[in-house]
């Protein structure tokens, strides 16, 4: 794997129940930058991001995560390799029994030896880091949902992962909130070098974050494009991709 | 016919799967269980004594309340056919064995499962929908740890205590009707019910209770992760913890009936 390789999918074929969702999928994903998935609603975008993080064991090739390979880790491996990355889930996934210092803790209190002061100080720094300080307290049921999504944020990122996962995280967010989110990524990925794979279909995002876009189609049960959005926006040769970035890409 | 047939066939391979999967997971979480007593400091104490108190705690007026009014039916049952023949007094061992034996742990358990077994499978299943379960997951953490063994911990202390107060309670219950309606001084009652009532027996209560308290946490948490990601499969995983587990619980009390008697 190239040094400034950090995930490299090679001849993926994913899908459940014996039915193909997608095959042929091949790509790198580059240390630092802001990699999207993106396609048509049922293509196979969300079960891609779980076949990528260990939840859904592909049908065959590889999804290599470092130096290991995750489509064929153990399970002792997998949550191994699981360390390096975090993730956002499109719900925030946080748990609702903690508060959002707690949420960040269990993670600190599995994984690291730091004493409670230092694992607070740490709870302060990312809290801080999505402006959600002041919330430290807050039980998720008591913030907003762009709050929450934060929050996921700030836990994901608490061990410092090289890598962050990212599943529809504009869902649910009305335009304000979700253009915040975005400028937030861009931030986090200036500041900490961490390298970014979201899914999404928000072409104000996409523009926005992503270096790097592939294109899923569910027809072909396979990614038709790969590369910059604004250059695939006016030179793809796949029509459908041309006429899917610039549906709402006109006004940019 | 052909029709009934492949029904049967099918519910039945169903049926054999579900028993396959319920064996695996309790293989699964006695080993959790084995490392989390190797590694205590590891164990989420403060969820353990948060369901000790909901399942323990909390349950109890109204374990005391059902095992108390079972031992006063059992009672008036029992005076009814006794008195036919002048043995009322035996009433009292009669009571005292049965509910240590049987009845209490039993009423126990099915009362668990409909408050416990059916919390834990919605608790479960809710976070499966919210994506916690796969967050727990993706964080290299292994959700049965966090998920199963504070609830078996807090079942395996709570349900022998709770059999221990809802066999006095019944006990109680009968006391009641013996003295009374049947006018056995309370004395002679407790007597009886003392040299009726045999250490073994009393183990043998508390034997079942233990295997009831696993087989409720097991199914609970079973039917959780098993839940369809959705609000009906929630409901449906409820359902089925509290349906499955008296089920099972009762298979079990039979098996154990079965083994004691033959020991």
């Amino acid at each position: 794997m190239n040094e400034n390789t950090l995930i490299e999918v090679r001849d993926l074929q994913i899908g459940y129940s014996g039915r193909v969702v997608q095959e042929n999928l091949n790509f790198d994903v580059k240390r630092g930058e802001i990699f999207v998935i993106l396609g048509g609603s049922g293509c196979g975008k969300s079960t891609l991001l779980k076949h990528l993080i260990g939840l859904y064991q592909p049908m065959s090739g590889d999804i290599l995560i470092g130096e290991k390979n995750m489509a064929k880790a153990k399970v002792a491996d997998k949550r191994e390799i699981m360390q390096k990355f975090g993730v956002l889930y499109q719900s925030a996934a946080l748990f609702g029994s903690m508060t959002l210092a707690e949420n960040i803790s269990l993670i600190l209190e599995e994984f690291t030896d730091l004493s409670k002061e230092e694992r607070e100080k740490v709870i302060d720094e990312k809290l801080s880091l999505v402006d959600l300080k002041e919330f430290r307290d807050f039980m998720p049921s008591e913030i907003s949902g762009g709050m929450k999504k934060r929050a996921g944020l700030a836990r994901a990122m608490a061990l410092d992962p090289p890598i962050l996962f990212f599943d529809e995280p504009s869902a649910g967010l009305d335009p304000i909130s979700s253009a915040q989110l975005d400028k937030l990524m861009l931030e986090l990925r200036d500041k900490l070098n961490t390298t970014m794979v979201v899914v999404t279909h928000e072409l104000d995002s996409i523009f926005t974050i992503a270096d790097r876009v592939i294109v899923l189609d569910a027809k072909e049960k396979t990614m038709v494009e790969q590369g910059d959005p604004k250059d695939l926006r006016e030179n793809s040769d796949n029509e459908w991709v041309r006429e899917f970035l610039n549906r709402s890409g006109e006004k940019h | 016919m052909r029709k009934i047939a492949i029904k049967v066939g099918s519910n039945t391979f169903y049926a054999i799967n579900k028993a396959k999967s319920m064996i695996v997971f309790i293989g699964e979480t006695y080993v959790a269980l084995c490392k989390a007593l190797m590694n205590p400091q590891k164990i989420r104490w403060r969820e353990t004594l948060f369901y000790m108190n909901m399942c323990g705690f909390e349950a109890l007026p109204i374990i005391l309340l059902i095992c108390f009014l079972m031992g006063l039916i059992l009672g008036i049952q029992a005076a009814f056919i006794l008195s036919q023949w002048g043995t009322e007094v035996f009433m009292a061992d009669m009571i005292g064995l049965v509910i240590i034996k049987e009845l209490g742990p039993l009423m126990v358990a099915i009362i668990a499962t409909g408050r416990c077994g059916s919390a834990f499978a919605a608790e479960i299943g809710t976070m499966k929908v919210n994506e916690e379960v796969n967050a727990l997951t993706t964080m290299g953490l292994e959700p049965s740890r966090f998920l199963v063994i504070p609830k078996l911990i807090a079942m395996l202390i709570t349900m022998p205590l709770l059999s221990a107060f809802g066999n006095l309670a019944g006990i109680v219950g009968g006391f009641s009707v013996g003295f009374f309606q049947l006018d056995i001084p309370a004395v002679t009652y407790y007597q009886r019910t003392v040299n009726a009532v045999t250490v073994m027996d009393f183990s043998e209560g508390m034997i079942k209770a233990l295997c009831f308290a696993l087989l409720i946490t097991v199914i609970g948490c079973m039917s959780g992760f098993d839940a369809k990601d959705d609000a009906q499969g929630v409901g449906s995983s409820t359902t089925s913890a509290v349906v499955n587990g008296i089920f099972v619980i009762i298979v079990c009390d039979t098996i154990l009936a079965l083994l004691f008697n033959l020991l």
